[in-house]
This record gives structure tokens, C-alpha cells and sequence, in this order.
């Protein structure tokens, strides 16, 4: 695994992004969000959908210019210098987006003939152990195969760092698990970063060593998923514990419980219950982020 | 390079095999009606036609010939060079319009964009197999029409020719260039092929609008003034006005003057002692015409082409 020298590979500093400035319809998608994502770590990045999760990502590949602020990928600003940015990182967007008409192996020919050092060979390679046909077009694919072949594509370029917007969005639940594990083993075996995002949280806990909360374009949690799970717990409304009350929220059938930063009492929460509640708060959590 | 043109090749084959086909067809249909000229067998001489009728032919052997010559002239040739005409540009723009609209409409840009540390190398690998594509097949379209128009008229040579001028040489070439470029940069800019389609044919329509009017202040200037008795009406060459050189020497206009000739084919009347002129631009001027249209054509498509540089490098990829 790489150390950290000087920079986090991923890193915001107070980033805003107010899209439709210049045609009255503003949308603020980024309010403020200082991040910064340590190397080796896969990141899950979520929210609901609109939270802002895809305009970080594509801020990241200079896609997107923050409004104010600034963001980083190796210590490179990817909006002044796209190019090199770009040549640090592998991403792979929301809905696959793959010619439907070239099959796998043009894909792979079209990334090496896009991006110097694309690893063919590693990216073939990944894709037999699926049993994913190099000689199929991409349209003839299942979901879960093209989001394969876009994580082979990202994978390919040997990245430090690993950008995935909604990868698993359209898979099935054995897709799911069988994506994260080919990505899972690249992060280990490369020492690369990534951070992915995802408005379901299911699966992630297995995957992903730490955890961004995304809200309304703010950042309500980011920890590692170890401290964000251990160090909440879950009560009834009605009850009082030595700690912080984050919110009262929704639980299934309807019935209300409340999530408390607290070291004991209640009961522990879980991945499900702390996103929940720190999405129903609304606003980030005082002891972790100042003003 | 190679592998980045293959992959041009086989993402846009569809468009690419129709435009082809477009061209090759309507440079086929040039070149046969181009070969029914010639089997009628009659020979330029002066300037016109002359049939050299076989000694054991019919009688009206040579009006036959004639009539199917003026039949093919009249029903042929012309729709085949407006065919090349209209063929060119729209081949340009259908090539074109999808290189970089479809990639952003179909958010496969967003793939290739983040594969890509410059646009530009990938823009490149869109743009130049499929400019360099188009451009041969103009060239044959191109040709194809000159061969044409050499065989409708083979007194005169299609290069110092200004009929049917729009439908071969530089400047069918030129035109489907433009079109090209224009329509890659509309794609660019839109994100979208149908719409971007649609504004490029309008603006390609504007363009010559305007182009037209330009190219007339270059083709007038080149206008030279000869002698009626000199002049054919049938050698390529364009005509604009009759003129009249009085007996004081002044040239003037023959407007509201009563006029005729006499046996000897002298003016007579109130232009007695004048002589009839025509104002022309003749066509040896065509090659200076032809240059410097296509030319300015080609700097107008380069133009475009390096705008869609800077769009693709400054926006969104979808
Ligand atoms: N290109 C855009 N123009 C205008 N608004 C946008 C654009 N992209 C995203 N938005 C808005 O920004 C907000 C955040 O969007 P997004 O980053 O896509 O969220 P997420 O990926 O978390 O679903 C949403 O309200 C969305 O409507
Ligand atoms: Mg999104």
C-alpha cells in the first residue's frame, strides 16, 4: 500500500458549485465541502440522489469547475490542468457509457490508443475471469457485464486514483458483489485510491473502508466506516443518552428512532441507520465539523 | 494514429458507407452519361459539333445524332452536375455532424474524455480519417463532374469553364469541406446530431447566401469587354451586359435606341457607326475563380474545425 507523501490523492477545499449562473435557475449541487481522501482508502460517497455526488466526482475529472474553491487529484487542480489530472485518474461514469456499436476488445484498443500505458493485458485479463467476450459489442451486454467493462476501462489505465460514479446503480445483487470485489482487489494490488458513490448502501459495508455523507450538497459525515458505525447508537424518540442527538428519523414501519453520536446506551446503530440520520439532520454534525 | 482512425472508421461506418455510396453514385451516373456523349460519335470542330455521318448511314443519320445529343444535354447532364451539387455538402454534413454530437449525445464522450489526457489528440483521431475519407471522395465527385462537363461541351476545356461550375472541380470539393467542418462544429456545440444537423444545413444555406455575393464582386471584377462579332455565348465564359462603342469612342449603353443592321451586318439607326459589345468574364478567369473560392472555402472549413477545438476543450461532455 502507498503512503500518503504530502497531499491525499482526492482533496477539496471549501468547493461550491452553483449550477444555471448564467440562466436564473440556480442550483446549488456543492455548498462548501472540504474533503480529503486519504491513499489506499475506497471511499463510499453517499447521499440521495441530487445530493451532489456526480458533480464532485466529475470536478474531480475536470468535468466540472467549482463555482468556488478549489479540488485536487495529486495535488493537481484537474480544472487548470485537466490533462495531467486526467493522466492520474480512472473513472467510470454514471450508466456505463460505452459505444454500443464496438465490442470489448475495441474498447480496450480505443482506451490504449487514448491513454499512454493503458494495460491492456490487465484489463483483458480482468474481464476472462468474468467470462466477459472480448468479441461481443458492448450493446449486446447485461448491465452488470458493461459495468464491468467500464471498471476494466478505468482499471486499465493503472490510476493512482479510481473515480466511480454509481457504479452499481443498475446491478443485480450477485453483479453487485462481484463488481465491488474486482474493484476491491485492484485498490489492494495497485495501492491506488478510489472513491465511489452510490445513493443505496447495501453492499458497500464490505468493500469500503470509509464513508462521505453527502446531503443537499453538504458534507454530513465523514469518517471511517469502523467510527461511523461504532460510535453512534440507536433509541427511541423519547429517550435521552450522554451524546449528541443527530436526528429523529423514520424507521421502517413507520415507527420514529433516534440516532445519537454516543459511546453507550441504546442500542448499536447500523451503516443504514447512521446514513439515514445523518441525511434527516440536514446539517453537518457539530462535533465533527466546525461552523 | 492508426488505431484511433480504425475506430473512427468502425463507430461512424454506418454514415460513413452511405455517404460513400451518395458519392460514388452520383460520380458513376456523371461519368456513364459522360460516355453517352461520347458513343453519339459527334467531334468538336470551331468551337461546336460535327457529325462525320459513315458513308453506307440513313439519311438523317446526323439528325438523329443531333437530337439525341440535345435530348442527353437537355434531360442529363444538367440534373446529374445539380446532383453532384447538392450530393457534396450534404455528405459533408452528415460525416460530420455526428463526430463529436453523437459522442456527447450518446455520453459515450465522457468515457473517451476521461481516457483522454488531450481532447485534442482525440478530436484529431474523429476529425482527420474522416476528412481525409470525404476529401478522396469528393475528389472523384470532383472529377467526375469536370469529365462531364468536358464531354457536354468538348469544344471547350471544363477547366476554363464556368458552366455548371458548382457541380465539379475545387469547388464541389471545397463546398463539401465546408459543409463538413461546419457540421463538426455545430455537433460540437449542440451535443446533439439531429438539431445540430439541422443547424448546419442552415447555416451552411446562409453561408453561400452571403458567399455567393462575394464571389460575384471577384467574378465581376475579372470582366473584360470584346467584340460582339467575337463573341459565341457558348464558350464558358459568363456574360453580363451588352454594351455599344459610339463613333465618338465612348462605350455606352444601347438602351432606348432604335437600332438594326444592315446586309453587311452593320448597326444602323440611331447606333449608325457603332459597334455592339458584351461585357464577359471569360473563361480563362474560371482557374483564378475557382482558386481563390475554394481556397477561401478551405481557410472558412479550417476555421471551424479549429473552433470545434476550443468547444470540445472548454465544455461539458454531455
Ligand atoms: N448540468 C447541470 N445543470 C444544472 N443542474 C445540474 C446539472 N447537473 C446536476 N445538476 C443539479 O445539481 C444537483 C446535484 O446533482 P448531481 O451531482 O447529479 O447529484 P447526484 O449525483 O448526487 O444525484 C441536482 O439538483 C441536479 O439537478
Ligand atoms: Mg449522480
Amino acid at each position: 500500500m502507498t503512503l500518503a507523501i504530502g497531499s491525499p490523492p482526492l482533496q477539496t477545499y471549501a468547493v461550491s458549485k452553483t449550477y444555471g449562473r448564467r440562466f436564473g435557475r440556480r442550483t446549488k449541487a456543492l455548498r462548501n465541502v472540504d474533503l480529503a481522501i486519504p491513499a489506499g482508502s475506497i471511499t463510499a460517497l453517499v447521499g440521495p440522489n441530487g445530493a451532489g455526488k456526480s458533480t464532485l466526482i466529475r470536478g474531480f475529472v475536470g468535468f466540472e469547475r467549482p463555482t468556488s474553491g478549489r479540488m485536487t487529484v495529486m495535488g493537481i487542480d484537474p480544472w487548470r490542468h485537466r490533462g495531467e489530472a486526467i493522466a492520474r485518474a480512472g473513472y467510470v461514469p454514471q450508466n456505463a457509457s460505452l459505444y454500443r456499436s464496438l465490442t470489448v476488445a475495441q474498447h480496450l484498443d480505443m482506451a490504449a490508443s487514448l491513454r499512454r500505458g493503458f494495460d491492456r493485458t490487465l484489463a483483458r485479463g480482468r474481464l476472462r475471469q468474468l467470462d466477459i467476450p472480448l468479441d461481443r459489442r458492448a450493446g449486446e451486454l447485461s448491465g452488470g457485464q458493461q459495468a464491468q467493462v467500464g471498471l476494466a476501462l478505468a482499471l486499465g489505465t493503472r490510476a493512482e486514483v479510481l473515480l466511480l460514479d454509481e457504479p452499481l446503480a443498475s446491478l443485480d445483487p450477485l453483479a453487485r458483489r462481484e463488481f465491488l470485489a474486482v474493484l476491491v482487489s485492484a485498490v489492494r494490488a495497485d495501492g491506488s485510491t478510489a472513491l465511489l458513490s452510490s445513493h443505496v448502501i447495501t453492499d458497500i459495508e464490505s468493500a469500503c473502508d470509509r464513508l462521505v455523507v453527502l446531503g443537499g450538497g453538504r458534507i454530513m459525515l465523514d469518517d471511517t466506516l469502523a467510527a461511523a458505525v461504532g460510535s453512534h447508537r440507536i433509541t427511541a424518540p423519547d429517550e435521552r443518552l450522554a451524546g449528541d442527538l443527530i436526528s429523529t428519523f423514520p424507521a421502517r414501519a413507520g415507527e420514529l428512532k433516534a440516532l445519537w453520536r454516543a459511546d453507550e446506551g441504546g442500542r448499536p446503530a447500523n451503516l443504514d441507520e447512521v446514513v439515514l440520520g445523518y441525511l434527516v439532520s440536514g446539517r453537518p454534525p457539530r462535533s465533527e465539523r466546525p461552523n | 494514429m492508426l488505431a484511433q482512425a480504425r475506430l473512427t472508421f468502425r463507430l461512424h461506418r454506418f454514415i460513413l458507407v452511405s455517404i460513400a455510396f451518395l458519392l460514388i453514385l452520383a460520380s458513376v451516373a456523371a461519368v456513364i452519361v459522360a460516355a453517352r456523349f461520347q458513343a453519339i460519335g459527334l467531334i468538336s470542330s470551331n468551337g461546336g459539333l460535327e457529325c462525320d455521318a459513315p458513308a453506307d448511314a440513313p439519311i438523317n443519320y446526323c439528325d438523329s445524332q443531333f437530337s439525341q445529343w440535345q435530348w442527353l444535354d437537355g434531360n442529363m447532364s444538367g440534373p446529374v452536375l445539380a446532383l453532384l451539387m447538392v450530393v457534396a455538402p450534404l455528405s459533408g454534413l452528415l460525416a460530420g455532424v455526428g463526430l463529436v454530437g453523437r459522442e456527447i449525445e450518446d455520453r459515450t464522450a465522457s468515457v473517451a474524455w476521461s481516457l483522454a489526457p488531450s481532447r485534442m489528440r482525440w478530436l484529431i483521431g474523429r476529425v482527420a480519417p474522416v476528412a481525409i475519407l470525404l476529401a478522396v471522395l469528393l475528389a472523384f465527385a470532383a472529377v467526375a463532374g469536370n469529365v462531364l462537363q468536358g464531354a457536354r461541351q468538348p469544344s471547350i476545356d471544363p477547366l476554363l469553364s464556368f458552366d455548371n461550375d458548382g457541380g465539379r472541380g475545387p469547388t464541389l470539393i471545397a463546398l463539401g469541406l465546408v459543409a463538413f467542418a461546419l457540421a463538426v462544429l455545430m455537433g460540437s456545440i449542440i451535443g446533439r446530431v439531429f438539431p445540430a444537423f439541422i443547424a448546419s444545413a442552415v447555416i451552411f444555406f446562409v453561408l453561400i447566401a452571403f458567399g455567393l455575393g462575394a464571389r460575384w464582386a471577384l467574378v465581376s471584377s475579372q470582366a473584360v469587354i470584346v467584340d460582339q462579332k467575337h463573341w459565341s455565348g457558348n464558350d464558358g465564359s459568363i456574360m453580363l451586359e451588352q454594351l455599344v462603342r459610339y463613333p465618338s469612342g465612348e462605350i455606352g449603353s444601347a438602351n432606348g435606341m432604335w437600332w438594326g443592321y444592315d446586309d453587311q451586318g452593320n448597326l444602323t439607326g440611331q447606333l449608325a457607326g457603332s459597334t455592339m459589345l458584351m461585357r464577359e468574364v471569360p473563361g480563362s478567369a474560371y482557374p483564378l475563380v475557382a482558386g481563390v473560392e475554394s481556397g477561401a472555402m478551405l481557410v472558412i472549413a479550417g476555421g471551424f474545425l479549429a473552433a470545434s477545438g476550443l468547444v470540445v476543450r472548454r465544455r461539458r461532455p454531455y
